[in-house]
């Protein structure tokens, strides 16, 4: 499984796709790269606003994702800026990290 | 499984062009230094490179992306042009109507999440806290005394103060302009707007936020009798400007010219001169009709002129006669002297004469003629000379 998607994520960066894209299904966490990492949070866990997911994981720089044509945007810096939206699962993120992260939301 | 994962991955391709990577450019702006907030105002960030014409802008504060006070957040990546490592991007408060504005501010984007910008602190635009204009006559106050046939120095004084220190102001105009039938917007005209583009700032007057502006204006004698305004704008080095004015009355000016003497010839063999022409020009800014009087030697004499030779050595005031609107060439008789022209008097009489004041900057246009003859009796010989007094009164209708 680990090597078949090690090959899928390399397949994406051939195809020109900035970033990793990371599907996880029935994994307690996840591992987010240094850089910009676009995730389908697909796992169940309970719902909750992405300033106490920074306060959680301070080494998140961002956290974006889009809905309905508009993009919504939270910032880890000033004690954290933007819209404070809620992190759901089964939603599409743009999470960018200053070093490697396991995110473990369960 | 494998099916799960598939269709994860189908899922994940379709889905993918909705994402798009978000790159945040994110900064401070400080309030004014004379307390106004920043929270409100309009930031704007575009690429130098690509021009301003392809820009982002954010609403400071909690009204804006940031949720917070005093700070913005752009995503660079929505520009037309994208945004890329390395690029340099401009930031700005762009003017909300308040002129509250700032300077430029450069960013250059890197790898991660968003980058911080330097902190902006908002510029306040300069205040003019004083406006005074009047002539050089200081009484009475607010009221400018225009002179004949020449310019007057009106002088526009202002008092204006910059948070940002006084050496921030850079340009000062002014515009003085009848109140009533002009406006500051309006083209240059003597009858009523005048423009200077360069009055002079004195750095000195003052502490380090004031300076003192004097602009002049050389106004013609014609400019209209209203109530005038006198705008005096400032401008700083980030072209934030502030105007404010005063408004003084420029009093009615009556005044006339005459270019020449009068000059009576006799023709041989006549008893009424020649018709001589005299010229009056309105120096004034009212319309004007004529106050006329003779005299010979002293007002109220009852002569018109006084002569060098024969028996008699004055005529009579009688016979001295003008018309104002007409004129009658060539010989006349008697009583055609008397039925065409009217009678010059020892006290001043007014006439209808409704000479308007000049309203054309580059030719004078306020001037019209007037005719004179005179009956000199057989018994007058030599040279005679005589008074005409002329005087301006204000006609009806201006």
């Amino acid at each position: 499984m680990n090597k078949f998607l090690l090959i899928l994520t390399l397949t994406i960066l051939l195809f020109g796709i900035s970033g990793v894209i990371i599907a996880e299904e029935f994994k307690d966490s996840i591992k987010i790269y240094q850089g910009e990492n676009t995730i389908n949070l697909s796992f169940d866990f309970n719902p909750l606003y992405v300033k106490d997911l920074m306060i959680i994981y301070p080494e998140i720089a961002t956290v974006t994702y889009n809905e309905s044509n508009q993009e919504w945007g939270y910032v880890n810096v000033f004690g954290g800026i933007g819209e404070n939206f809620i992190i759901s699962p089964n939603k599409i993120y743009t999470i960018t990290t200053n070093q490697e992260v396991n995110l473990n939301l369960r | 499984m494998k099916k799960v994962l598939a269709l994860n991955i189908i899922t994940m391709f379709l889905i993918l062009p909705l994402c798009s990577a978000a790159h945040y450019i994110v900064g401070i702006v400080e309030d004014a230094k004379d307390g106004t907030q920043a929270n409100g105002h309009t930031i704007l960030l575009w690429n130098p490179l690509v021009g301003m014409q392809d820009n982002l802008s954010d609403i400071i504060g909690p009204l804006g992306n940031s949720h917070t006070n005093n700070i913005y957040m752009i995503d660079c990546e929505l520009l037309n042009s994208g945004c890329n490592v390395s690029n340099t991007l401009s930031l700005r408060v762009i003017n909300n109507g308040d002129n509250y504005i700032s300077g430029d501010k450069n960013v250059t984007v890197t790898g991660f999440g968003y980058d911080l910008v330097d902190n902006i602190t908002l510029n306040s635009p300069p205040n003019i806290t004083y406006v005074n204009v009047d002539d050089n006559l200081t009484t009475p106050q607010n009221e400018i005394d225009l002179i004949p046939a020449e310019t007057k120095e009106v002088s526009c004084i202002a008092i204006a103060m910059h948070y940002e220190g006084e050496n921030s102001i850079i340009n000062a105009t002014g515009r003085f302009f009848d109140n009533v039938l002009s406006n500051y917007g309006s083209s240059e005209d003597n009858n009523e707007n005048y423009w200077n583009e360069s009055c002079f700032i004195n750095y000195s007057y003052g502490n380090s936020n004031e300076v003192e502006i004097s602009c002049k204006f050389d106004v013609w004698y014609y400019a209209n009798s209203q109530n005038w305004n006198c705008t005096v704008n400032v401008t700083d080095n980030l072209s934030a400007s502030s105007k404010s004015g005063d408004i003084s009355l420029i009093n009615p000016l009556l005044a006339l010219g005459l270019d020449s003497l009068v000059n009576f010839e006799l023709s041989g063999g006549e008893m009424v001169t020649d018709e001589s022409t005299l010229n009056v020009t309105n120096y004034g800014n009212v319309k004007i009709n004529l106050s006329l009087s003779g005299y010979a030697f002293e007002e109220n004499d009852g002569y018109a002129m006084n002569c060098s030779e024969g028996e008699i050595r004055n005529i009579s005031l009688d016979y001295e006669k003008f018309n104002l609107t007409a004129t009658n060439e060539g010989s006349i008789s008697l009583s055609e002297f008397e039925q065409k022209y009217t009678n010059l008097t020892s006290y001043p009489v007014v006439k209808k004469f409704d000479l308007d004041y000049r309203k054309d900057d580059s030719t004078n246009e306020a001037i019209n003629e007037t005719y004179w003859r005179i009956y000199v009796p057989s018994e007058i010989t030599g040279n005679c000379q005589g008074n005409i007094i002329f005087g301006a009164v204000q006609a009806q209708g201006d």
